[in-house]
């Protein structure tokens, strides 16, 4: 009877948290309009930490190169937008697309392991780069990048954003609880031992691979709206990939709300950090994530479930 | 257009004894505790503002600034390995930790560096008279001549070292098995700390030859060095110190004999074409084993 209480008490806690800050992220834009911009990235970030968490904290393979997905689901937005005059929720799809796209062509780096893997994936997402801001100028318009400005409306970019998340969340949820999240996790402790126990390791590994890139480039796609700006620099940029690891390590990899956890929680540090020493940022950026992976390397979520194992049917 | 091909040929095999000073010391780190240091490009960077900063004060040749970056490099590499690489070797997933923590001093030391001498590029004072060689009808840049020239001596050494003497071997035996290692009474942690002392010392190098070979500095450099020190190990192979001298001098090549038929910009993406391929046919490098 006990038992029984308990287990819809725990089915119950992480729909109603959902279910909370549904609300409040949904009624944002109408009490705080100013810092929808705020809001707006603190959603971005929690949707690149959860969906690098199905990559990396279920899976184990570490993408280094993860900005690629967010740089090509930008660009391919803001082409399809201005150059084709594709509506924007279409080629924010588009961009989704493309992500996935990529994903197929570096998928064969999927048969690399451990650091190897990380290592090779940064290097495509660098010559990625490189080749983006050698296309023609038309195209991408160079280093100047591509202006989405007069399709700027920040409300329904703020909004779909909010669906990303709500997608992106559940369907992390879904393989969390699920029998592909269950071999998603032998994968990341034994890839042999798992195929020997008839996982599909080529196959449930690359459909980790795709749904991670596809969330990425769809975030990507909606940034570039909300931005209405987009250009190599930025879009190319390490640092997201950087922020995407240590919001989703901070948080508790291999967790639904451990990513999310840590996006909240740095993402507020590191803007009033930004704000008051901009030139400071990056070092303690660095500094932290030397801390966290010698002391901390569960993440916060991850220490507590270690300290309190009756809290973990909570956050899994 | 045969000369163009002749000197692009030379100035890549210069590069690449510069790139594979660069790999191996990667290399021997990785080879002999599974770290993979991130940061290696942010320690050369680092050796190479040393250089500039001596320049600056005392308008010292980089070459004699090296009198003073070998030894600094090999005691902080010593320092860096007793300050980390023992905590993290205990850890869960020792390669995957080391390499977020290297990342996250990758960090520290380019945020370090931009605030002390700030995002301008920087160079120092041509120290040689002459600024190339020609012979016959080729002109060499002096500064890539003596750079590379450098680095050849100090790989034969390095050679030398691993192969001809009872540390070198060591070391060798270290990168096979380090269980077997320790069990023969060799003590693992002093080894393994000379070993970073040596990667370390070998960036260091090739930082303040990269002075000499390239006109300016700038505190973004580090990370594309690492990205030239990652691809070339791939492509000689992770672990072996002799594969990424290979490496180096494919890495090296490819980049400029590129530079002659594509525009300059897009001369990388050969290298990662390489690396791609490479991975696809044989993923362990092409001296790595298993």
């Amino acid at each position: 009877m006990l038992r029984n209480k308990n287990f819809n008490n725990n089915t119950l806690f992480l729909p109603t948290l959902a279910i909370l800050g549904l609300i409040f992220l949904g009624v944002i834009p109408f009490v705080v309009t100013p810092r929808l911009s705020y809001a707006f990235y603190l959603m971005f970030w929690m949707v690149m930490a959860s969906s690098f968490n199905i990559i990396y904290g279920f899976t184990g393979y570490l993408p280094f190169g993860y900005v690629a997905f967010y740089g090509v689901g930008a660009y391919t937005t803001a082409i399809l937008w201005s150059r084709l005059g594709v509506p924007i929720p279409i080629a924010v799809l588009g961009g989704g697309f493309i992500g996935v796209l990529l994903s197929l062509i570096f998928a064969p780096t999927l048969r690399l392991q451990g650091v190897y893997f990380a290592i090779v994936n940064l290097s495509c997402a660098m010559a990625l780069r490189i080749v983006v801001s050698n296309l023609p100028e038309e195209w991408t318009g160079g280093s100047l990048g591509v202006s989405l400005s007069s399709v700027y409306k920040p409300l329904y970019s703020y909004y779909l954003m909010l669906s990303l998340l709500v997608i992106t969340v559940y369907v992390s949820y879904y393989v969390s609880k699920s029998r592909f999240g269950i071999a998603l996790r032998c994968i990341r402790e034994d890839p042999d031992a798992a195929e020997v126990l008839g996982v599909n390791v080529v196959r449930n590994r690359l459909k980790a691979w795709i749904l991670a890139a596809l969330f990425s480039s769809f975030a990507g796609g909606i940034e570039a709206w909300h931005t209405a700006i987009i250009d190599p620099d930025s879009s190319f940029n390490l640092l997201i990939t950087t922020k995407t690891i240590i919001y989703a390590m901070f948080g508790g990899l291999g967790t639904i709300i451990g990513p999310i956890v840590g996006s909240i929680s740095l993402y507020v540090l590191d803007d009033l950090i930004w704000g008051k020493f901009p030139l400071l940022n990056m070092l303690i950026l660095g500094a932290m994530v030397v801390i966290l992976v010698i002391f901390f390397p569960r993440g916060i979520i991850g220490s507590l479930t270690r300290k309190y194992p009756s809290s973990r049917r909570y956050v899994r | 257009m045969e000369s163009i091909l002749i000197q692009a040929i030379v100035s890549g095999i210069l590069l690449g004894l510069i790139y594979g000073l660069i790999g191996m010391g990667m290399n021997i780190i990785y080879g002999v505790m599974r770290v993979v240091n991130f940061a290696h490009g942010e320690f050369m960077m680092l050796a190479a503002y040393i250089c500039y900063w001596l320049n600056r004060q005392y308008a010292t040749n980089p070459l004699h600034s090296l009198i003073i970056i070998v030894p600094l490099f090999f005691g902080l590499g010593f320092l860096v390995y007793y300050l980390f690489v023992p905590r993290l070797l205990n850890s869960e997933d020792p390669e995957m930790a080391s390499f977020l923590v290297f990342f996250g001093i990758s960090l520290v030391l380019s945020s370090l560096i931009l605030i002390i001498w700030g995002a301008d590029p920087r160079g120092i004072p041509f120290p040689f008279k002459r600024v190339s060689v020609s012979i016959g009808e080729f002109f060499f840049p002096l500064g890539r001549l003596i750079a590379g020239g450098f680095c050849g001596i100090v790989i034969l050494l390095l050679i030398l070292l691993l192969f001809k003497t009872y540390l070198g071997k060591a070391i060798r035996a270290i990168i096979q098995n380090r269980e077997a290692v320790s069990i023969l009474g060799i003590d693992t942690h002093l080894l393994s700390a000379f070993s970073f002392g040596i990667g370390l010392l070998l960036v260091g190098l090739a930082g303040g030859l990269v002075i000499l070979s390239f006109p300016a500095i700038t505190p973004m450099m580090g990370s594309s060095y690492t990205l030239v020190a990652f691809v070339v190990v791939i492509l000689g192979g992770l672990g072996t110190p002799l594969g990424a001298l290979l490496g180096g001098f494919i890495f090296g090549l490819a980049e400029n004999i590129g530079a002659v038929f594509m525009p300059t910009s897009l001369s990388p993406v050969i290298a990662f074409v390489l690396l791609i391929t490479m991975i696809l046919i044989r993923p362990q490098g092409i001296l790595g084993e298993g």
